[in-house]
């Protein structure tokens, strides 16, 4: 009988996120429950100033918004951070609590400043529980590991080719044929090809890599929900 | 704030964790200023992953690639999808066409504003003589794309095996021979050393009970390329194969996607390469998986649709020593 052991690293009050790698050679199976219940600091009133402040239409406020998360996440984990999610939900808090205080001008490069000091201060809170002996350790009682992590594993690549198989059908066909086209070629050769595609398409090869990393994440999407569907 | 150029080094160091705090600060300004930057950086990181699944990287990349990319669920699940996204590239050419729903003529005719069956029939006898033409056009194309992949992938698989004759040499310190564009290895003169020294282990499946019978991979001391050739039971094809290396407690630490069988004598064996440092003294398990591709009909679609099937053919486990 395996034992599953959570220990510390915990992202927000609630959620855990361990970094696996270092936890394996103790043989034991870490599990990784996120929860995405998001902030709890954000009042109704804040919020609404905060949007009203991105733009004055809601809906386009609301886009506004969505794209701020979207590049806090990726700020986070380009920089290793391992708990975007919960970083970028605290630097949005902070930033809404200020809006009230401060004359911002620009609120991305603001919002850039609020993470750069969230990332410090996660880094230095990751640096005090390093010592894996001094992190108080919780421990369940679970199935047998190697038996479930062999089904896993066994339906995992079969299963994914599959959806993505049938998400790949659900593209038109000029995205289809764009997606399988770039990345279908080895480095050796794929940036001539991209060039030349780029050309026939009569668009710009950074335009190109940005249209293909689209639908590209369309199809990670669809093949995530359909995995999901299936569980 | 002005535009300055960003190029693909750049953000490449960057993604891996190897720029400057300068550099850093300047990047990431940028692109919370420029959603254009954003997303090319997002989109190279697609390609970052994808070289590294490739085994496309320099030894550099790929240890900076494993010790600072993964540390995330969201990068973890992006590298599952890139693994089976090349699996799925490698196998499945015809995948760039796809059946059309049936009710297209209809839907064709509709937004066109083409009523009446007369007219239909007369727009549909065009369009038939239009399709033909077109038809004959892409078939043509699809076969010579076709034959091209088929001579690229043979030229990969004839230097593939070349380069196995040469590192059995370099085992037996005889100099390799490389070859040279129409020209058989056989026939050339001259040595090139390998960069990194070889050392090499031959593995049957099945899981060993006992150390003795343990076979055991001895590494000197420095860097070395270790070749592991695995010995498959059957003679059952899979168009290719997918090898996972995990330690005893079942951590998965390389995968490598899209190989290749050798023929080695009378069977057949697939040889794959990874760098002495990501191993250490212990014990490992490799897996080996065959990815086919099926033809598939359904009533509802009588043109044939190509499925992929993974099936786990070995599991073969070794030892290591290093001195």
């Amino acid at each position: 009988m395996a034992i599953v052991v959570l220990l510390g690293g915990v992202c927000h009050p609630g959620r855990v996120e361990i970094d696996y790698r270092h936890l394996a050679d103790f043989g034991f199976w870490v599990e990784a429950p996120v929860d995405r219940s998001g902030s709890h600091n954000l009042t109704r009133e804040n919020l609404d100033r905060f949007l009203a402040r991105l733009d004055p239409d809601r809906q386009r406020a609301g886009e506004q918004y969505q794209k701020l998360y979207r590049q806090l996440v990726k700020l986070f984990e380009w920089r290793g951070a391992p708990c975007p999610e919960s970083l970028a939900d605290e630097t949005i808090d902070r930033i809404i609590h200020k809006f009230n205080q401060l004359e911002i001008h620009d609120v991305g490069l603001y919002a850039l400043g609020v993470a750069r000091n969230v990332l410090k201060e996660s880094q230095r809170e990751a640096a005090k529980n390093a010592r894996l002996d001094e992190v108080p350790a919780r421990v369940l009682l679970t199935t047998s590991r190697q038996d479930a992590q062999q089904r896993l594993e066994k339906v995992d690549l079969a299963k994914r080719l599959e959806c993505l198989d049938k998400c790949i059908r659900t593209l038109t066909a000029a995205e289809r044929k764009l997606v399988l086209e770039y990345y279908e070629e080895k480095k050796s050769e794929n940036i001539r090809q991209r060039q030349k595609m780029a050309e026939q398409l009569g668009i710009a090869l950074g335009t190109l890599r940005v249209q293909a990393h689209r639908i590209r994440a369309k199809l990670a999407a669809c093949v995530d929900r359909r995995l999901a569907e299936r569980e | 704030m002005p535009k300055e150029p960003v190029n693909d080094e750049l953000m490449m160091r960057y993604l891996l964790g190897g720029v400057s705090d300068e550099e850093q600060v300047r990047l990431e300004e940028l692109y919370f200023v420029d959603d254009r930057v954003f997303e090319e950086v997002a989109a190279l990181e697609d390609e970052l992953i994808d070289a590294y699944v490739r085994g496309e990287l320099s030894d550099t990349q790929r240890k900076q690639f494993e010790l600072n990319f993964l540390n995330s669920a969201e990068r973890r699940r992006k590298l599952a999808f890139a693994e089976s996204f090349t699996q799925y590239l490698s196998l499945a050419p015809a995948a760039t066409t796809a059946a059309e729903p049936e009710t297209w003529p209809n839907r064709i005719t509709g937004w066109l504003g083409i009523h009446g069956s007369t007219a239909r029939w007369a727009f549909a006898a065009a369009g038939a003589v239009v399709l033909l033409v077109g038809a004959g056009l892409v078939r043509e194309n699809w076969r010579l794309r076709t034959q091209l992949r088929q001579m690229q992938a043979e030229q990969t698989e004839l230097r593939q095996r070349e380069d196995q004759l040469n590192r059995q040499l370099a085992l037996h310190n005889e100099p390799p021979i490389r070859s040279a564009p129409g020209k058989a290895p056989a026939e050339m003169a001259g040595a090139q050393p390998q960069s990194l020294p070889i050392v090499a282990l031959a593995l049957a499946p099945g899981l060993l009970r006992g150390d003795t019978e343990q076979k055991t991979l001895l590494i000197p001391h420095g860097p070395h390329l270790v070749q592991l050739q695995l010995a498959l039971e059957d003679n059952q094809s899979y168009g290719s194969y997918l090898a996972t290396l995990e330690t005893a407690e079942g951590t998965r630490i390389w995968s490598k996607a899209g190989l290749k069988t050798t023929p080695q004598g009378e069977t057949h064996i697939v040889a794959l390469e990874m760098p002495s440092s990501l191993l250490g003294n212990k014990d490992y398990i490799l897996k080996l998986r065959g990815v086919r591709s099926a033809m598939a009909q359904t009533s509802q679609n009588p043109s044939a649709t190509q499925n992929l099937a993974v099936e786990e053919i070995g599991v073969y486990s070794f030892r290591v020593v290093k001195r």
